[in-house]
């Protein structure tokens, strides 16, 4: 007992250090997850039937996307161009495909049920006119990629 | 020929010249005059009748109507001196009598308006340098809580030369005469904070500005006591985390804030507990903030939410003292979205830092040597921003160990104190997720020494820093597409010279010369793509030299009775100046301009002024203005994110326990911008604000009442990444309780 009243101002600083150094104990065990790869593309390329039919390339084109109002166009695949102008196959770790009209009521994307998001589709024609639309592969909330605009024409 | 050789003959005579005289001024004198002022702390009005002792020689004075106390005959070296008065708190002060007249500047804290603890940063005495800083670059007191924000930079956005980069209100950063990033450091107790708030705009600095006892912006010599970058600036912090003094009572306080512009508040308390020859502190506080209203409408995603902890101990004795603190900071808040720099949809933040502090001071008292102080630290920091639908997009982590000796020395050489001083840090940067910069170490040793001296009517502060700094990254990648990814060393080096002269007994005139450095960030060097919140594609350059400079800077203050002004010139000539640098080249995946680190010669250069008249009783006057003009030196061409003219304009009302204040918050119309940058307009903005204390028994209560932007203006920070979205905040009535008991 009398070492412990002797003592008490030692014992205190030594049990207030011990609650410091408890306090950062097993705080810091929240791994850090790898960093991820990006999918690196400049440009897409759309093909018919296996047939190349458009292009983009750094935000350029000089092609048109066409569809005849009131259908559905050929059924599209889409390519990419790498950084090295390479083609390549669209990704396969859930990323998915998104898109963006100028005007929504010219024409809209059409997608086979259960296909919502992967990198094929068909333009449907809403009414004849002539808008742009643009291109996104996006990875969770954010686009990896955008292809910038292209040009839809709605024909009869 | 001859021209050159005068001019070499004309450096040579001011050199030696200079070496004569400042050595015929090292003579030993027996007994000098010992003077000086004593003044209120919270109004810097002059204490009458206050009586100084010189306790190991047991003399005493007593101050005059003006506050000024004379001792003749004072034997040369260190005493300790108290000072009393009925209704300040005693003040115990170390001073050092030179050879020559020693005149100090002491300051007391009422005891019937207490609003902070009496804090004591340093062990040396009081110069003119530290008088005028006191007076121009320390918030304390009332006027602390007057501007007291929901961030550190909110708090400071009205001081002389400080502007504030926002990406919302959280992220919110100090910028000092249009410098930025880690060029400004922020320190808390005198040791760096680390935190990613230096890297990037949407990262927010890691500390409550709530709990803080004082704010110094230090600048000139005294900034190479914590980092090589002369032209920019420390925002230190005090708050005593680990006490220093052994106090005769539980002192402390408890408190809240409240906002109306975002319905934040903050509940907080922090008390000092001594235990015999043990000093106990602990802080608690935690802030909850919504998205701001705008006089357009409201911020989306600018919220904010955090906990501040800390417990701190320390033995204390006559041989100085030891402890060790833990804090602990956590943040959550959001990052608004949907404009150009910006993510899409917004992000959200969480980070949290862990601290520990080991620190010592050892007295001495010898001849020469004064003090030993070590200060060690162990930091955590973690850093998470998450996309609009909850996935993770980033990640940081950081280790960091730093430490620091310093040695207080006293007439080595000739009559003058100093520090000399070794530095280390060991960072440990991990990254994650969606982050093209690769994980890294660096190494950063450093050796300082400041020293201050008068000679007659001169003042003079001088340091000098060598830096030592080595950065690795986790791997090499000779053929990156941004250049050869690779170990870097950096050595470099750095110095500060001031000098005061006083004109008369209230107006001092004087100039700093100074040559800076600064070693690039990580992500200035590797990163390779673009960063998520900020939307940036900004690249590294792994080829990048030190960023160094010189400067200059010419300054006047006068202090007497109703009048105070102070007027500073500066001139800073950076010969590498490193920055983002647009490179004409779209990135084909996002569309977005690439801008690569690169580094080119700039110029800065500004004034600020500040003046307070106390035209009539207790009602005066103040203005302060700020400019900055940032330039590209070889074109001309205006640097980003430099802040425009601007400055405060108010009257106040002040006695013992009222403070009345309506004040002018304006700024000119920014035009000089960088190519991709928007021109913004000028504003005038109305703010009032009240303060009333009263003490009852051992509580002092302290409520301050502010009303900012009375009239609703719409008006846009040219630093706020979010203006082209939406304007400040429109009407907010603030309130800040705070209860000191003792």
């Amino acid at each position: 007992m009398n070492f412990l009243k002797k003592n008490r101002d030692k014992i205190l600083a030594l049990l207030v250090l011990i609650t410091i150094l408890q306090l950062t104990a097993a705080c810091e065990d929240d791994p850090i997850i790898p960093q991820e790869e990006h999918f690196k593309a400049i440009g897409m390329v759309f093909y018919t039937s296996g047939i190349e039919t458009a292009r983009i390339e750094k935000g350029i084109t000089d092609d048109t996307l066409f569809v005849k109002a009131g259908k559905l166009s050929e059924h599209y695949n889409i390519k990419f161009i790498s950084e090295d102008g390479k083609i390549v196959p669209p990704p396969t770790d859930g990323k998915k495909l998104a898109w963006e009209f100028d005007d929504t009521s010219v024409a809209s994307v059409w997608q086979h049920e259960g296909e919502e998001g992967s990198f094929e589709f068909h333009l449907k024609g809403l009414k004849e006119g002539e808008t742009n639309i643009e291109f996104f592969i996006m990875h969770h909330d954010h686009h990896d990629y955008r292809s910038g605009k292209i040009p839809v024409k709605v024909i009869k | 020929m001859q021209k050159k050789f005068h001019l070499a003959l004309w450096k040579n005579g001011i050199i030696a010249f200079s070496i004569i005289f400042i050595s015929s001024l090292a003579a030993q004198n027996e007994g000098v005059n010992f003077s000086g002022y004593i003044y209120d702390i919270e109004t810097n009005e002059p204490i009458v009748n206050a009586a100084i002792q010189i306790l190991d020689l047991n003399r005493y004075e007593v101050a005059n109507l003006e506050g000024k106390f004379i001792f003749k005959k004072i034997p040369t070296g260190k005493h300790k001196i108290r000072i009393t008065h009925l209704a300040y708190k005693e003040g115990l002060f170390d001073c050092t009598c030179h050879n020559d007249s020693t005149h100090r500047v002491f300051f007391l804290t009422p005891k019937s308006i207490k609003i902070s603890t009496i804090t004591v940063t340093e062990h040396n005495s009081q110069s003119k340098f530290d008088n005028l800083r006191e007076l121009s670059n320390v918030l304390k007191g009332k006027e602390l809580q007057k501007d007291l924000g929901i961030t550190l930079a909110s708090t400071l956005k009205n001081e002389t030369g400080i502007a504030m980069r926002t990406m919302g209100p959280a992220p919110a950063r100090p910028i000092i005469r249009g410098l930025g990033s880690d060029r400004v450091l922020m320190s808390e107790d005198g040791m760096k904070t680390t935190d990613m708030s230096g890297t990037s705009p949407d990262h927010a600095v890691t500390i409550e500005p709530f709990t803080i006892d004082r704010i110094e912006v230090i600048r000139g010599p005294k900034v190479l006591l914590q980092t090589p970058t002369t032209i920019g600036g420390v925002v230190n912090v005090i708050r005593n985390e680990i006490p220093e003094e052994l106090h005769n009572s539980v002192n402390g306080f408890a408190g809240a804030y409240g906002e109306t512009v975002n319905r934040g508040f903050l509940g907080g308390t922090a008390a000092d507990i001594p235990i015999n020859s043990f000093a106990v502190r602990a802080e608690l506080s935690s802030r909850k903030t919504d998205d701001i209203n705008t006089p357009i409408g409201i911020l989306k995603n600018s919220y904010s939410k955090n906990i501040n902890m800390e417990l701190g101990t320390s033995y204390i004795g006559n041989f100085g003292f030891a402890g060790a603190s833990f804090r602990r900071f956590d943040l959550d808040y959001g990052v608004p979205g949907g404009f150009v720099g910006a993510h899409p949809h917004g992000v959200n933040i969480t980070m949290k830092r862990y601290q520990i502090n080991l620190k010592t001071r050892i007295n001495i008292h010898g001849k020469k040597l004064q003090h030993i102080k070590a200060h060690l630290s162990r930091v955590y920091y973690r850093h998470k921003e998450f996309e609009g639908d909850g996935a993770l997009g980033a990640e940081f982590e950081i280790t960091n160990y730093l430490g620091n000796v310093n040695f207080d020395f006293s007439n080595i050489l000739f009559p003058s104190t100093g520090i000399l001083g070794i530095s280390f840090e060991a960072r440990n940067f991990n990254v994650g997720g969606f982050v093209f910069t690769p994980p890294s170490t660096s190494l950063n040793t450093a050796v300082y020494l400041f020293e201050t001296f008068t000679l007659g009517n001169f003042s003079f502060e001088v340091a000098g820093r060598y830096n030592y700094d080595k950065i690795r990254p986790a791997y090499n990648k000779p053929d990156a597409s941004i250049g050869n990814i690779r170990k870097r060393i950096f050595n470099t080096y750095s110095f500060s010279l001031s000098t005061l002269y006083s004109v008369t007994k209230h107006v001092n005139i004087g100039i700093n010369v100074n040559k800076s450095s600064r070693v690039p960030t990580i992500e200035e060097l590797y990163s390779e793509g673009p960063h998520l919140a900020a939307y940036s594609y900004e690249i590294g350059n792994p080829d990048l030299k030190d960023e160094s400079g010189t400067g200059i800077e010419l300054f006047i203050y006068h202090k007497f009775n109703n009048i105070y002004f102070n007027i500073n010139l500066f001139r800073n000539n950076l010969e590498y100046y490193i920055f983002h640098r647009n490179t004409g080249v779209i990135d084909g995946s996002t569309l977005l301009m690439i801008y690569k680190a690169a580094g080119e010669p700039a110029l800065f250069y500004g004034t600020e002024v500040q003046f307070e008249w106390k035209f009539y009783r207790n009602f005066s006057f103040e203005i302060s203005t700020s400019y900055t003009n940032g330039s590209l030196s070889e074109t001309g061409k205006p640097l980003p994110q430099i802040p425009p003219l601007k400055g405060i304009v108010g009257f106040n009302y002040s006695d013992d326990i009222l403070t009345l204040g309506i004040t002018g918050e304006w700024a000119a119309t920014q035009n000089r911008v960088d190519e991709f940058e928007k021109p913004t307009a000028g504003y005038f903005v109305f703010n009032a604000f009240g303060q009333y204390s009263i003490s009852y028994l051992n509580f002092i209560h302290t409520v301050s009442l502010s009303l900012d932007n009375i009239l609703n203006t719409e008006y846009r920070n040219h630093l706020s990444r979010v203006k082209s979205i939406m304007p400040e905040a429109g009407t907010n009535l603030r309130l800040t309780y705070k209860l000191y008991f003792h």
